[in-house]
């Protein structure tokens, strides 16, 4: 299979999210433009122009360039803030001159992808503690409300006010330089990136969150700023695996919920609902991620979701080469969640006995396993195609006791009231 | 058929997310659509919020962004209707009430010649 410009065009179509996009890029220029103190700023300027262009848009209509239109927007307000708060006029007059070079897009495109870069690689830089950096990604590069980013992380508000404060302050203190790093370094930063970007598709694809909505705008997110990655460092093959492990299950979203918004398992889904733009675009990216020596947790985690997608059904899946890739992936990546999946995998090979068999000793021997829902849930599968019925039950109680999710909750009462 | 005019009272787009803004366009939008379709939409412009409010000659009220949110008129519509009641009716129906007061006025017939 070859790359089509066509099905990498449709991805596009699918990840685009005006408003949100503008407001990441608006964000970034700006901020650029006039150093990282003036992000709280460039944030107010951005949520402006979003709201002149929805009064303008609603009763004139979408304008034929609109990202033009925000642009021009932004750029007047940002000029009108500079000439009122009397900014030194070097950075008035860089602003300045850059409105003449708007004619130019192609320029203004590449210097805007740029700016985002440079956002991405601080928003991610080390001295930012983790759950910080996602919710500085989300809000200043994603377009995302602090409300909105509090209820999908199931935080308040306040805390991510909070954690946003915080992160700020020590960007500003820490003088990082909004550049995107070169040689070595760059490598190395990316290896962080590469985590923020990986936790926030997987906050959008877990479980967690009962908002179908809310949750695909996450993983749609991960993987716009990862493609933009992919764009830039096309030889970097963590990226292109990282993007590839996104696109794969991203193809899958839709058929994980049915039409009442329950819960599909695997094994059910209806694979004719998999979009086959996005397991094309996936495919590309993991061919382009083994050109070079590296081996990342990425690349083997995106050849299992691989397989999962091209196996005709799931029967018919290739259990046996599933179960090598993972014990590469505990190899690279040695933990207890892989170790059951490993154990899962092999019930598939073997039996349903045998897997019982293998979870059970897990239950005993992984500490950290003992309280993870995930694990009693499966168990309670294996109970049922084992026809013990009473522990399948009990198995399913467990697990609905130990997962936050209503969805899930929901899930296994089904489950439990089908065996009883 | 008359023309009406709705006055819309009211903005929190100031507040609301980048999502919520797309949202609700999309919303309108597809309202519009169906105005002009039915051919009931006449013609609506956004306001700025700002403005200067004249009692007499001597007397400037307020000037600038000079109200809260909740009392700025955002814009206005002229749609076709057959009468008051329907007129209602279309208001009811316009997704921006959620966000918004709307204010329905007959537009005076005046003859012509």
């Amino acid at each position: 299979m070859c790359p089509q410009d066509k099905d990498l065009h449709n991805i596009d179509h699918l990840i685009d999210h005006l408003f949100r996009n503008e407001y990441g890029k608006v964000v970034s220029f700006l901020t650029l433009s006039f150093g990282f103190h003036f992000l709280e700023t460039a944030e107010d300027i951005a949520q402006d122009t979003l709201a002149e262009a929805y009064k303008n848009w609603g009763y004139n209509g979408i304008p034929p360039n609109p990202h033009g239109w925000i642009f021009k927007v932004a750029k007047n307000k940002a000029l009108n803030y500079v000439r009122r708060e009397n900014i030194k006029q070097s950075v008035f007059e860089k602003l300045d001159k850059e409105e003449e070079q708007v004619q130019g897009e192609i320029f203004l495109n590449r210097e805007i992808e740029d700016s985002m870069l440079r956002m991405i690689f601080a928003c991610c830089h080390p001295i930012i503690p983790g759950e910080s950096q996602i919710a500085l990604i989300l809000t200043t590069l994603g377009g995302f409300s602090r409300k909105e980013v509090a209820y999908a992380l199931l935080s308040d508000e306040e805390a991510i006010k909070k954690r946003l404060y915080r992160a700020k302050k020590e960007i500003r203190q820490s003088n990082i330089v909004l550049a995107v790093p070169t040689g070595d370094e760059l490598s190395e930063r990316l290896k962080t990136v590469c985590i923020s970007l990986y936790l926030l598709f997987n906050e959008g694809y877990n479980a967690s969150h009962s908002d179908e909505l809310i949750r695909k705008d996450f993983c749609l997110e991960a993987v716009r700023l990862t493609r933009l990655l992919a764009q830039h460092f096309p030889g970097e093959t963590r990226v292109s695996a990282l993007l590839s492990l996104m696109l794969f299950h991203a193809a899958r979203l839709k058929s994980r919920i049915d039409d009442k918004g329950a819960i599909v398992l695997f094994r059910n889904q209806d694979r004719s609902l998999w979009n086959q733009d996005l397991i094309k675009a996936a495919y590309f990216y993991l061919s382009e991620s083994s050109r070079g020596s590296t081996l990342t947790s990425y690349h083997l985690e995106a050849s299992i979701a691989a397989q999962h997608c091209y196996a005709p059904t799931h029967e018919k899946t290739n259990w046996p080469f599933i179960f090598d890739l993972y014990s590469r992936l505990y190899e690279i990546k040695p933990s207890p969640v892989i170790k059951l999946n490993l154990a899962i995998v092999s019930s598939k090979i073997k039996d349903a006995k045998y897997g019982i068999e293998q979870l059970e000793a897990l239950i005993k021997s992984e500490k950290k396993l003992k309280n993870y829902y995930l694990l009693y849930a499966t168990l309670g599968q294996l109970y049922v195609e084992n026809e013990e019925r009473d522990l399948a039950i009990s198995n399913f109680e467990r697990a609905k006791s130990l997962t936050a999710s209503e969805k899930e909750k929901e899930f296994l009462q089904n489950r439990i009231d089908a065996l009883s | 058929m008359d023309e009406f005019m709705l006055l819309m009272k009211g903005d929190d787009s100031q507040s609301a997310s980048p999502a919520e803004m797309q949202k609700r366009m999309g919303d309108y939008m597809t309202w519009i659509k169906g105005m002009v379709e039915k051919d009931k939409f006449v013609a609506g412009q956004p306001l700025v919020p700002a403005g200067k409010h004249l009692k007499d000659r001597e007397t400037v009220l307020t000037d600038g962004p000079f109200l809260e949110p909740k009392e700025i008129i955002g814009g206005y519509m002229i749609i076709k209707a057959q009468d008051l009641d329907e007129a209602t009716a279309i208001a009811k129906t316009c997704p921006l009430l959620q966000h918004c007061e709307i204010f329905v006025r007959p537009v005076m017939n005046v003859p012509a010649g």
